[in-house]
């Protein structure tokens, strides 16, 4: 009996030294309601954090976990969709009762980057958050850092190396051309993702007839973006060094993207070296067919190779409107933008002659200032469907540019150029497609009308006397042309033909011509045309390459107005192109053509114009033809899966006329006119590109080089008879390399650098390379959610001759505060060095030559931004 | 006009939303009847809320999706000739939308159920259910970050093979890629011993599309689970066979002294096998 006794008490003490098992039984229910919440975890963790035991919430809520709970140990009870409780089982009465709260359910941002980039088809989707960091703010800026696509300080977007043909919001084309507010303009977190789509075809008319080889662009909103007004605003303002007094920077954006209407607004404005003029540039318009280039061509010193962020002293703004309305049948836009830009800018020359009776100083101190206003308004009318495709295009673009440049010193004088500009245009188009068995056919109609005016004057003020040089000149053309397309068996014939044509006048003066210079100063000149023209052209698929002929003819009628006899021209110019595209990933092109056009009609002008206080031009006094031959290859590959993108492309030109540009010192006069000598430039282009995603920091990379080389003729007429002929070949290259990323949650960065270098050589004799180098590194440190810190600075390396460098660095530095979603506290400080002159001095035997420009000096910013 | 409406919308059942969607690699390490060993991976997308979760390849939901609609089955039929038409002129086999991994796997907690649609033979289709709660896992000392998420290893062993996987109690969320789920945490990454299949999540984000059920139940039949792989394992193992009795057998005839050429098994086959082992 003792010994059943002992040894049940023996037993006794086993279990109680082994750990006690508990039983953590319990409910979970939701807090507001009581109800019951079935399926949420329940995980017991030790005092080390360890998870011990788990289970999950059954019928009723209920759970039940037998553990050796010990001191220390809690029950976690988490839910998707709720906020996850803890409980302390120190002391705990079962069955407990754990109530959950509801809340939002939140995903770690490096997570967020479900596939960076997706390929379906030919459309590519890099998806914005898996790209964009913590201090972009613009949609632009998270562009640039997707591989194979490239965006310019103005907006302007390239993709494999090429220019896009359309820029589109949720599929609609709102801003055309002036994509540069959106690019720009757009907040970066109101888009989900970037759609590219390749070979894209804009007109629904032509798809399958006519192939592109450029893509168009996509922004897909996120949908809270969609379907309501956003709006985001800065206010900036501090004080700076140079130029001293108040600094500013601020910007109004909204943006409205319906199903049934879009609406993009900006109003810009700052003195901080940005000029927003090129923000608001139609990137699609080409040339215009008036085809007026000022005469006049004064321009203000600059500061070579530097960023014009540290260079520019401006006052900028810009007002756009954008709209868009999607009608029963077919699209609506208007478009009005409003731009100014007054830029100031000085500069110093100082050349010290060393002589034997002593030194002898020359300075040259240049003051100018530059105001520009920009005035354009667009109406279209658009309906792309599959058979039919009508767009009307008004637009009218005004523009006023006033420029004054005083040169003090030793050869003082002052010039103003007044250089207003009046351009309106309507351009039809209308298409047309129809099926009649396997046939397809397409008839198109264009018509483009043209008109501008650029009346052109320049005072000169030089020794108390005056010069002006007026030059009025206006052009219309007009351009009514039918084509017919059809289609059999993959082979698209196409048949265009119409009539252009073009009347232009042209009208200068210089009543007072300095005396030294022989030759007439007036010139009154018409250049009038009518072309009758015909584009057959040929586009065939076969095993995957894409062939298209091009074969223009026509035949064109000139009239000068008696100045020169009237003459028939006949023109033909071919060009072949091949597309081979083997697979998704690779597409490889080579083109040519060749063939005869008519001369710039601009040049022909016997008299002379001056160009600025010490030059002038005279043209041609007759009509010229010039033939012309080209190659080119075009390569890209894409592999998006593994975030890589390559292009390279080559390029050859011949140019053949029968006129050089010859070049003649009269006193202090430099004269351009033109020989008869024949002029045969060549030119030769390359570049490549290539991107690769940086997954493991959510970054980029991207290594660029290009090399060029042109050869072209210039006679030089000395004081006797007969002249000289130089050859100028300039050669140039350039590399580039940026790479950024997110390595760690704390710390983001870029960087980027380039490095160009150039040569000019005459008639085989080579001046040295000059290159310049500049390097760009940003730091952004996220040392908490509400706070970030960016230090930054500009290095450049400039070879001002010869081995004889200038080097520049520039420090800047921005604190970020985020007390909310909406809005934003930034405090800049840029140049913290307060580099305020770019100068430098280089030397030769007997003199020297100091040149002193001027820097945007230190610069304090405190900006508010909002946004909703 | 109520009831009308009513009974419209009660036919119209909407498929329930995902909280999260998870995109996985599915790593596999499988051998050709040429005896060479390779690798292959396949984007897996796991839709998710807490009571029901959908696994499944989206390129081959792409193309089942097209299969089920008379209009979808004309467009399927393009992409077929238009990629058969790409190989045939370039011989580049990357277009044509072959389905070459395409289990569904339908998980429901409040029924507590799994459902697998998988692939019995060339053309065969199987599908069975199974009870959700029959994996027990044990919950090791080991710790890994995947996306960013600290995770915690855990290992079962499951219908054959050992199974080592990292959830994170960040997410909570008891599923993971495949089968494999009842973890306090979503399953991040997940391999067997012998290395053949992995399951590594690529991304991970929250959305709301909706979770369809399978298209084109009708094509596949209910079968045991073990008699899927097995017919399944036939079909590896005799594929050149079938394949070629059905050339010989071709209306046309003109391929009837076709032969392919004679499969090399070695050693190798053995080791490569399916993600489920317990059937032979």
């Amino acid at each position: 009996m003792l010994r059943h006794w002992i040894i049940i008490l023996l037993m006794s003490v086993a279990a109680l030294g082994a750990v006690a098992q508990t039983t953590v039984s319990g409910k979970v229910v939701e807090k507001e309601t009581g109800e019951a919440v079935e399926g949420a975890s329940v995980v017991l963790r030790d005092a080390n954090g360890k998870i011990r035991k788990f289970a999950t919430s059954g019928d009723g809520g209920k759970f039940s976990i037998t553990a050796p709970v010990a001191e220390g140990w809690t029950a976690e009870v988490s839910m998707i969709s709720f906020a996850k409780q803890k409980v302390a089982l120190d002391g705990a009465k079962y069955p407990l009762t754990v109530a959950l709260e509801p809340a939002a359910f939140q995903l770690k941002e490096v997570a967020v980057k479900a596939e960076r980039i997706r390929e379906q088809g030919d459309t590519i989707t890099y998806s914005v958050g898996s790209f964009a960091q913590k201090q972009d703010r613009s949609i632009g800026d998270v562009l640039k850092r997707m591989p194979g696509i490239d965006v310019a300080k103005s907006g302007k977007i390239q993709y494999q190396g090429e220019d896009i043909n359309k820029f589109y919001i949720e599929g609609s084309d709102l801003l055309g051309g002036r994509y540069g507010i959106a690019t720009n303009g757009i907040n970066h977190e109101d888009v989900g993702s970037v759609e590219v789509m390749e070979n894209h075809q804009p007109m629904q008319v032509l798809s399958g007839l006519a192939f592109s080889e450029k893509a168009a662009i996509n922004l897909k909103l996120k949908n809270r973006s969609k379907a309501t007004w956003t709006f985001h605003g800065d206010a900036g303002a501090g004080v700076s060094a140079q130029p001293e007094g108040l600094a500013w920077d601020g910007e109004l954006f909204a943006m409205a993207i319906m199903s049934s209407f879009q609406n993009i607004t900006t109003l810009k404005t700052n003195n901080i070296g940005e000029n927003l003029a090129a923000q608001a540039n139609d990137f699609f318009s080409g040339l215009r067919n008036t085809d007026l280039s000022s005469y006049i061509g004064i321009s203000l010193p600059g500061v070579p190779s530097l960023s014009s962020k540290r260079t520019l002293f401006n006052r900028s703004a810009l007002l756009s409107t954008n709209n868009l309305w999607k009608l029963r049948r077919g699209e609506f836009k208007f478009n009005i933008d409003y731009s100014f830009n007054r830029v100031v800018a000085d500069a110093a020359n100082v050349t010290t002659y060393f002589l034997n009776s002593g030194n002898r100083v020359i300075t040259e101190n240049r003051h100018g200032v530059d105001r520009a206003h920009g005035l354009s308004g667009k109406f279209i009318y658009e309906l792309n469907q599959k058979t039919v495709y009508i767009e009307n295009t008004l637009k009218t673009d005004i523009r006023w540019d006033d420029i004054s440049l005083s040169t003090g010193g030793t050869l003082p004088n002052r010039q103003s150029a007044y250089l207003p500009d009046y351009y309106v245009a309507n351009k039809l188009k209308a298409i047309k497609r129809f099926n009649r068995g396997s046939k397809t056919h397409l008839i198109t109609f264009n018509s483009h009308n043209e008109w501008e005016s650029l009346p052109q004057t320049l005072r000169v003020s030089l020794d108390g006397s005056t010069t002006r040089q007026h030059v009025s000149d206006h052009a219309f053309y007009t351009d009514e042309n039918v084509s017919y397309a059809f289609s059999v068996k993959g082979v698209t014939i196409g048949l265009e033909g119409g009539v252009k044509a073009y009347l232009r006048s042209m009208d200068s003066q210089l009543p007072d011509m300095p005396e030294e210079l022989p030759g007439i100063t007036d010139n009154v000149v018409s250049t009038n045309y009518v072309t009758l023209y015909a584009k057959p052209s040929l586009e065939y698929w076969v095993n995957r390459v894409n062939i298209r002929l091009g074969l223009p003819v026509s035949v064109a009628r000139y009239s000068f107005d008696k100045a020169i006899a009237d003459r028939s021209e006949a023109y033909f110019s071919p060009s072949l192109s091949f597309n081979w595209k083997p697979t998704n990933r690779l597409s490889a092109t080579l083109g040519g053509g060749l063939g005869r056009s008519p001369m710039n009609l601009n040049l022909i002008h016997p008299g002379y114009i001056m160009t600025n206080y010490r030059t002038l031009n005279a043209g041609v006094d007759d009509f010229y033809n010039s033939s012309s031959q080209r190659l080119s290859a075009n390569f890209s590959y894409r592999h998006t899966r593994r975030g890589f993108f390559g292009s390279a492309r080559v390029m050859q030109s011949w140019h053949h006329t029968p006129y050089t540009m010859a070049q003649q010192l009269f006193g202090d006069y430099v004269v351009y006119s033109y020989t008869d000598a024949k002029n045969d430039s060549k030119s030769f282009m390359s570049m490549a590109n290539f991107g690769k995603t940086l997954d493991f920091m959510r970054g980029s990379c991207n290594v660029n080089g290009s090399f060029s080389r042109s050869e072209s003729q210039l006679v030089t007429l000395g004081d006797g008879a007969g002249g000289s002929a130089v050859r100028r070949v300039s050669t140039g290259w350039s590399v580039g390399a940026k790479i950024g990323g997110n390595p760690v949650r704390w710390l983001s960065f870029d960087y980027s650098f380039n490095h160009s270098a150039n040569r000019l050589g005459m008639n085989s004799v080579n001046a040295s390379w000059l290159g310049s180098t500049s390097h760009r590194l940003d730091i952004i440190l996220l040392p908490h959610d509400k706070w970030q810190w960016r230090i930054g600075g500009d290095y450049y390396r400039n070879e001002i001759t010869q081995g004889n460098y200038k080097d520049v660095t520039m420090l800047d530095t921005r604190l970020t505060f985020t007390p909310g979603k909406r809005i934003e506290l930034m405090l800049d400080l840029n140049n913290i060095l307060n580099r305020r002159t770019y100068n430098y001095t280089t030397y030769s035997e007997l003199s020297s030559f100091e040149s002193q420009r001027q820097l945007r000096g230190r610069e304090l910013l405190l900006t508010l931004s909002v946004k909703k | 006009m109520l009831a009308a409406a009513g009974s419209v919308s009660a036919k119209k059942k909407t498929p329930p939303r995902a909280d999260i969607k998870v995109t996985y690699n599915y790593h596999k390490e499988t051998i050709t009847d040429d005896g060479v060993i390779s690798t292959r991976d396949y984007p897996y997308t796991l839709l998710a809320n807490g009571t029901q979760s959908k696994f499944y390849n989206v390129h081959n939901e792409y193309m089942d999706s097209l299969e089920s609609t008379p209009s979808g089955r004309r467009i399927s039929h393009q992409i077929w000739n238009e990629a058969v038409q790409k190989y045939r002129e370039t011989g580049d086999r990357s277009h044509i939308p072959f389905r070459r991994d395409d289990m569904y796997i339908f998980k429901s907690s409040a029924d507590s159920t799994v459902t697998v649609y998988d692939r019995a033979g060339l053309s065969e289709m199987g599908y069975y259910v199974e009870p959700l709660a029959e994996m027990r896992w044990e919950i090791a000392d080991s710790a890994r970050t995947v996306l960013g998420y600290e995770c915690v290893m855990a290992t079962t062993n499951y219908h054959g093979r050992s199974w080592t996987a990292w959830f994170t109690t960040e997410i909570p969320l008891q599923d993971g890629p495949w089968k494999l789920c009842g973890l306090p945490g979503l399953i991040l990454a997940a391999e067997e011993s012998d290395g053949q299949h992995t399951f590594t999540a690529v991304g991970i984000e929250k959305c709301d599309m909706p979770m369809y059920p399978i298209y084109n139940k009708k094509t596949y039949e209910k079968m045991k689970r073990t008699d899927i792989l097995k017919a399944y394992r036939a079909f590896r193992d005799n594929g050149r066979s079938i394949t070629q009795t059905i050339l010989r057998s071709a209306p046309s005839g003109d391929m009837g002294n076709f032969t392919l050429p004679p499969a090399h098994k070695n050693e190798n086959f053995k080791k490569f096998d399916f993600l489920e082992t317990d059937y032979h």
